[in-house]
């Protein structure tokens, strides 16, 4: 076997967009809509303390009587963050999405979020294995 | 390009199916029941939409929510391949779409549905 070559900052979207914790779900929904982006690490005090999707946005406001000014980021941020660094290889950070489901791996270093890869990342990264 | 590039060969075969006016309950069942994460939609024997766990998280903390039917909690836009689709092709598209899923079609039957999870275990396969 061969040693994996690629790794994650290959294809990692680098200074991704953060929200702070306090921040409301429409300070979140503008932004991904500004940014074309589907997912923000949450910070609180600059410590990252989990990663809001858009669709755990859509799933909030289903529940009768919430609207995006009334949560914050930090109420509904999904706990559990898959944190690894640039250096890992795109194997390992593969294979720990897949099996355990995570939509994104938050890139960090010197406890500093530098980056995030997204499912979206790994297909465009397929596509790039594919092609070569 | 050999047959193995397809998306046939990397799709979960013959995924278990929902309709749209069955309840967001029966969906969260069938999820739970089968291990998976996504169902594609039926309405009349055609793919209207699809629903994934996540579609479902939150509502359930209303427990009237259950009885919703499919149709209102479902993603009505669905991205559709052939199985001879190229992988290539598909993951592209979803890159550059932002989708999570294809639903792949065999005439007017879902033979398929490829993830963003069928993805990654594509690319683990190829690295």
């Amino acid at each position: 076997m061969t040693l994996p070559k690629k790794t994650i900052e290959d294809y990692y979207t680098a200074s991704p967009v953060t929200v702070r914790a306090s921040d409301d779900l429409d300070r979140a929904q503008e932004l991904m809509t500004d940014k074309g982006i589907r997912h923000l690490p949450v910070l609180d005090g600059g410590e990252l303390v989990g990663v809001l999707s858009d669709r755990d946005i859509k799933a909030a406001l289903a529940i009768k009587g919430a609207t995006t000014k009334r949560i914050s980021c930090g109420d509904i941020a999904t706990e559990g963050t898959y944190v690894t660094r640039p250096g890992s290889p795109l194997q390992v950070v593969a294979r720990e999405m897949a099996e355990k489901h995570y939509g994104s791996a938050v890139v960090t270093e010197n406890d500093e979020v530098v980056g995030i890869f997204t499912t979206t990342d790994a297909c465009r990264a397929l596509a790039d294995v594919l092609t070569a | 390009m050999s047959s193995k590039e397809t998306i046939e060969h990397f799709m979960t075969a013959s995924p278990h199916t929902i309709g749209s006016d069955q309840s967001a309950g029966r969906a969260h069942a069938l999820l739970r029941e089968h291990d998976v994460r996504h169902l594609p939609v039926l309405r009349g024997g055609e793919v209207v939409g699809i629903i994934s766990n996540r579609d479902l998280q939150f509502i359930f903390v209303l427990e009237d929510a259950k009885e919703l039917p499919v149709d209102d909690v479902m993603s009505p836009d669905v991205y559709t391949v052939t199985r001879d689709t190229p992988v290539r092709e598909v993951v592209q598209e979803m890159a550059a779409q932002k989708i999570g899923s294809a639903v792949v079609m065999d005439g007017n039957k879902v033979a398929g549905i490829f993830t963003t999870t069928d993805a990654l275990t594509a690319l683990l396969e190829r690295l």
